[in-house]
């Protein structure tokens, strides 16, 4: 009875065993569809059954003495890691996206067709300096232009700003998924205390939150005995056990620009380059958004140097009876070369020319003024400025305006011009003029700021179009249309054509490179979750096979449990 | 790039089912871009499609309206250049017309009447052409120069005077290129051609305040910026001077001496009265440029090889400037102006007070208000001042005032060293080449015989005749009158006749030299008319001289204005030609401009523009493939092991 008693129990094992695979199988077919589950496998082993006659052990049958999660941790890391990269790559491709379409030079419409529009109006302006018309029309062009510049500038800042924002989004959800990761570590280990076991859901849980978060930033994870899983950002530890650390997204404003940085709430420690879809953000707004804002700034500053440089010693239809300077200075009593002084364009050592003419005879009368600045001169500031003017320039006087600007105004009877001496023309070898915004046509020192001069606005016979002081002349309109190839010392040699040109280029490329990079980031993350998949994806035809072994197995061991029954009973029946 | 791996262990139903997806995305995609290139027309709808191919359209784009402005330009240039053809045809018909009355008229069947007849219609020409000069194109004065706004020709009492510019107005053609499209009235009608060049060279002295941008150079290409490259003993020591920062020579002597200093050496700059030396001291020193720099060249202290002592740097030709002080000038021995300067243009005449003037500019303007239609200005050497005679018609002589300030100016007409030739509007002096040129009768009835030949100046001249009446022995001289107005002859010899100059044999020299009448009584001073006066060689002048003939009925006149209103058909008749040679040039650069737009054009559409064949087969290849992608799928994934589980 003994002997039969141990078949039954061989039996009863195998049933068991079976049954529990086949529970095992049935899970997995359930959870097929879920990416985030990891494919179980139930673990059959053979028991210690009873001595038979001579020592012979034929075993107790099968039991179910593991279910084994078929996971490779090496390949889930790669796996976060990609995942992350192709968030950092989408965020890339959303900031350029944006960017590309601001510098769409090929319709027609971008920013170089308007700075070659402008610089060409004054091609019409040279043909015919005395039609108010073609003035009013140089005028029109390069208000287009300013705003323009700045319409670009406003929405790479918007980019750059858009970006940005997302920052504490993501920030936000990542202290939420770091909340869940903690408390699913507890569950864990709690769980899997004295050896009861893996907890596969949990765990599974757990991994989707980990690629979750791998895709908000680069995470690295070590798995500690009790089965908790601490988590770090570079050498921050952000989870340790059930303990866990709080990111804060702190806004910051540089140059007017918002630049928010991510810290941690205990230490204030910042977490730089951090990868993922913050890093990708972060990266998105500082090189794609905010390093073509520079740019188009840079861009800005050199059309208004070398417009206003070139203006400046040209002279209108009509002359100047007073005038103040677009610029001011920060103190009167500073080299105007010298940071205190706080130009834009800080100008140098030369001088430059101011004629004064009597209305009636039109009878020139030309001064030069010297700036003193550089090889040890004491230097002119605005106010020597000033009382050098008063000095040496008949029938025009200077003064200083209460908002520290330069102000000209010439005697009655008379007006004033600049850089013509009454015989030939001539160059403000100091840029002072530029510099502080005297017979210039632009205002401002950057894409922020540009806009038409209003005093060319208002008046639009100033517009100096000529070299010679003559109303046919528009030999100086020339040189400035000409600037649509002339290389610019601003742009280390390059024409202002030529930069924008080189910009819309870089933009393309970036974008090209951003589609390129999401294609490529979202190729290895399809190999690596196709490897994963072939490691942990269940497939359906496999487990119905499984399905048919346990169940043909556990046939089997239901007929053997038969079979003893019913020797049982043919034992039973010979007591009667 | 692959859409998803291919080597697996292990194919699962998310693996099929990612994908079916990932896919039918990727077509999906690449059909949106297809049909997007297909309902543009355009290759790339974002420039990320192809950054190569947009960059290029970028620089064909950029390329293309260069071209079409230029193109612009050069039409706006022509049309003002074909206005300026019509009048130029215009004046020369008139020209020609005039001339051939002036041929007619020299005749000696032509009655007086008959030439005070023509002689009106010669003015209702030189009226005709006046109109033709002051014409307008889009509401500028086509022969005004850059003056356009303003009447180029205007009427004065002695004729029709010039007071347009003399410049050009241009056009961009090309990124280099500036193209002048006009004809100054000057050049059209010889409005301008009297000239009184200033012979004294009156550039200042070279100072430390003089400015780069007023020097010649040593080169006579002004001093350009760059870095000196000075070395000692073979090289032992060198050192670099940038200059770049420099505004004046004295700037420069500083900066020289800094880097000198820093670089722990003796050799020093200094300015001189025309330009810099360099004193090595006990070194041997070379100056030189770096790389393709001009500016040791410029500053005319270039060495080629090592320099002991001194090295004396070329003159740097200061100019003269609106600026230039007087006191400067002559080499900064300055001009006494205390004088003042008579100008005399035809009738009108003023007196130019210069007793104020501090600058150039104050001397110019002094002329310029002058109001008898003279300029003045700085000559294009800057080193002196020319006169121009706006007047057509009027003859412009500049005498002293009191003092000798016209010819320090160099402006005054006539002095000892006025060429003979120059006489008479350039037609100098007659004489015999053989025989005696003049005989000058003293009041005590004594004549005295001379001989001209070798006389270049009219200094020479003076001196000719005092030679010649001292071996004579008869008390007569000749001097230049002390304004300048003519030439003095003094008689001492105590008679009571007439004092008179006349002509012997073939020569004309005694009028030529401006010699008319004679001095009698107790007069003993005859002084010849001013001769070197200078008038317009233009048409308009021609034509007013031939009006007067005309009036006057004088045949050798009309034929003398004939002969001038001829050349000056030959004159503008050049002019024409150059009209129509830069008319031509003109259209030649317009046809180029077109052409090139046209190759851009074609370019461009290559870059830009859709492969449409291409585009369509391309499409139809995603479509096929999106088709057979769904099929498949939708049959593949349908199938399962499972279905046959009973």
């Amino acid at each position: 009875m003994g002997l039969l008693n141990s078949a039954l129990h061989i039996g009863r094992n195998a049933i068991l065993g079976y049954q529990a695979a086949m529970e095992v199988i049935g899970n997995n077919v359930s959870s097929s569809a879920s990416p985030d589950y990891t494919r179980l496998t139930p673990q059959l082993d053979p028991q210690q059954g009873l001595s038979l006659t001579r020592g012979l052990q034929p075993g107790a049958g099968v039991a179910l003495t593991d279910i084994q999660r078929n996971i490779d941790e090496a390949l889930e890391s790669q796996l976060r890691l990609a995942v992350g990269s192709r968030e950092a790559a989408f965020a890339r491709q959303a900031t350029i996206g944006q960017v590309e379409v601001l510098f769409d030079e090929t319709s027609g419409s971008g920013l170089s067709s308007q700075i070659r529009d402008f610089l060409h109006a004054f091609d019409e302006l040279q043909n015919s300096p005395e039609d108010p018309a073609i003035r009013d029309l140089v005028v029109a062009r390069g208000a287009t232009t300013a705003q323009s510049f700045r319409a670009l500038r406003d929405n790479l800042a918007n980019a750059g700003e858009a970006a940005d924002s997302q920052i504490a989004d993501v920030v936000a959800a990542a202290n939420e998924l770091v909340g869940e990761l903690g408390g699913l570590n507890q569950q864990i280990t709690r769980s899997e205390a004295g050896g009861a076991g893996l907890a596969t859901g949990l765990r599974d849980q757990r991994d989707a939150l980990l690629r979750d978060l791998g895709q908000l930033f680069d995470v690295t994870t070590h798995e500690q005995p009790n089965g908790a899983l601490n988590i770090y950002i570079g050498s921050e530890a952000l989870v340790q056990g059930s303990a866990i650390r709080t990111l804060v997204a702190v806004e910051q404003i540089s140059d007017e620009l918002a630049r928010t940085a991510v810290r941690f709430v205990d230490n204030g420690a910042e977490i730089s380059q951090p990868g993922g879809r913050l890093g990708g953000l972060m990266t998105s707004r500082d090189d794609l958004a905010y390093a073509r804002l520079s740019d188009v700034d840079r861009l800005g500053n050199a059309l208004i140097a070398e417009v206003n440089g070139l203006h400046a010693d040209g002279q209108g239809a009509i002359g100047f009876q007073s005038v103040v300077s677009s610029n001011d200075v920060l103190s009167t009593g500073a080299p105007l070369d010298s940071v205190e002084a706080g130009l834009e364009f800080p100008p140098q050592r030369g001088g430059f020319y101011i004629t004064v003419y009597d209305e009636a005879t039109r009878t020139p009368r030309t001064q030069r003024i010297d700036v003193t600045l550089g090889v040890g001169a004491s230097g002119t500031t605005l106010d020597s400025l000033v009382a050098d003017i008063n000095a040496q320039v008949t029938g025009v006087t200077a003064d200083i305006t209460a908002d520290q600007r330069l102000r000209l105004t010439s005697a009655d009877g008379s007006f004033f011009t600049f850089g013509f001496d009454g015989n030939q023309p001539r160059t403000d070898t100091s840029g002072v003029l530029a510099a502080l915004g005297i017979n210039t046509f632009f205002t401002g020192g950057s894409a922020r700021d540009i806009a038409v001069n209003p005093v060319m606005e208002s008046e639009p016979r100033l517009l100096a179009a000529a070299g010679a002081f003559l109303p046919g002349d528009g030999g100086n309109a020339g040189r400035i249309a000409a600037l649509d190839t002339t290389s610019s010392e601003f742009l280390d040699g390059i024409s202002l054509l030529g930069f924008q040109k080189n910009m819309a280029a870089g933009v393309a490329l970036d974008a090209s490179h951003a589609n390129e990079e999401v294609d490529t980031t979202d190729s290895i993350v399809a190999s690596l979750s196709a490897q994963r998949e072939a490691v942990s994806g269940v497939n359906l035809d496999e487990e119905a096979i499984s399905l048919l072994k346990f169940e043909r197995a556990f046939q089997g061991a239901a007929r053997f449990v038969s079979v003893v029954d019913d020797l049982l009973g043919e034992l039973v029946a010979l007591v009667r | 790039m692959a859409i998803s791996p291919i080597r697996f262990t292990r194919v699962t139903q998310n693996l099929r089912s990612d994908l079916v997806l990932r896919t039918i995305q990727r077509t999906q995609r690449d059909l949106f871009l297809e049909q997007s290139r297909l309902a543009t027309g355009q290759a790339f709808v974002a420039a990320s499609e192809n950054p190569v191919a947009a960059a290029r359209v970028l620089d064909l784009t950029d390329s293309g309206a260069r071209q079409a402005r230029f193109a612009l330009n050069l039409q706006y240039a022509d049309n003002f250049l074909s206005a300026t053809d019509v009048s130029i045809t215009d004046t020369s018909d008139l020209i020609i017309q005039a001339h051939t009355i002036a041929s007619q008229d020299v005749g000696s069947l032509i009655s007086a009447d008959e030439r005070a007849a023509d002689a009106e219609i010669i003015a209702s020409i030189r009226r005709q052409l006046q109109n033709v000069g002051n014409r307008q194109f889009g509401g500028r004065y086509l022969f005004a120069g850059r003056e356009t706004t303003s009447l180029p020709f205007v009427d004065t009492r002695d004729g029709i005077a010039y007071v347009g510019d003399t410049g050009e107005l241009t056009t961009r053609a090309g990124d280099d290129p500036i193209e002048p499209f006009n004809i100054p009235g000057n050049l059209l009608f010889g409005a301008l051609t009297s000239r009184v060049q200033g012979v004294a060279n009156l550039s200042p002295a070279l100072t430390a305040e003089t400015r780069l941008e007023d020097l010649a150079g040593a080169a006579g290409r002004g001093v350009r910026r760059g870095v000196l490259v000075i070395s000692e003993n073979a090289g032992q020591r060198s050192f670099t001077v940038d200059i770049n920062t420099a505004d004046t020579i004295g700037d420069i002597v500083e900066l020289f001496n800094q880097a000198a200093t820093a670089a722990g050496s003796a050799v020093t700059a200094a300015v001189t009265d025309q330009g810099i030396d360099i004193n090595g001291g006990s070194s041997s020193v070379t100056v030189t440029d770096v790389g393709t720099g001009t500016v040791a060249g410029d500053l005319g202290v270039r060495t080629n090889s090592p320099v002991n002592g001194v090295i004396t740097g070329l003159s740097l030709g200061p100019r003269i400037t609106t600026l230039t002080p007087l006191l400067d000038l002559d080499g900064g021995n300055g001009i006494d102006l205390s004088g003042g300067i008579r100008i005399t243009n035809g009738s009108q005449s003023a007196l130019i007070d210069l007793s104020e003037a501090e600058t150039v500019q104050d001397l110019l303007n002094a002329i310029n208000t002058s109001d008898v239609f003279v300029v003045a200005r700085i000559n294009d050497a800057g080193t002196g001042l020319d006169l121009i005679n706006q007047a057509s018609g009027a003859i412009l002589s500049v005498t002293e005032n009191t003092g000798t300030t016209a010819l320090a100016l160099g402006l005054r007409s006539l002095h000892e060293d006025t060429p003979l030739s120059s006489l008479n509007f350039g037609r100098g002096i007659t004489l015999d080449p053989t025989d005696f040129d003049v005989q000058i009768s003293a009041k005590d009835g004594q004549t005295v015989d001379v001989n001209l030949d070798g006389a270049v100046t009219v200094g020479d001249a003076i001196e000719a005749i005092n030679d010649a009446a001292t071996t004579a022995g008869v008390n007569v001289m000749a001097s230049v009158t002390d304004d300048g107005s003519g030439i003095r002859l003094e008689d001492s010899t105590g008679g009571t006749g007439a004092l008179s100059v006349i002509s012997l044999n073939q020569s004309t020299a005694s009028a030529d030299l401006g010699f008319t009448g004679s001095a009698t009584g107790m007069v003993t001073e005859l002084v010849s008319a001013n001769a070197a006066g200078s008038r317009t060689e233009g048409v308009l002048s021609a034509l007013s001289d031939l009006e007067a003939a005309l009036r006057r009925d004088d045949t050798r006149a009309i034929s003398e204005a004939a002969e001038r209103v001829n050349r000056h058909q030959n004159e503008v008749t050049r002019v024409h030609g150059v009209v129509g040679a830069r008319s031509q040039g003109m259209r030649a650069k317009m046809q180029q401009m077109q052409d090139a737009s046209q190759t851009t054009e074609i370019f461009l559409s290559q870059a830009r523009d859709l492969d449409y064949p291409q585009t369509v087969t391309r499409l139809q290849s995603l479509q096929t493939q999106l088709e057979a992608n769904l099929q498949t799928s939708s049959t593949l994934l349908n199938l399962s092991l499972m279905d046959f589980l009973g």
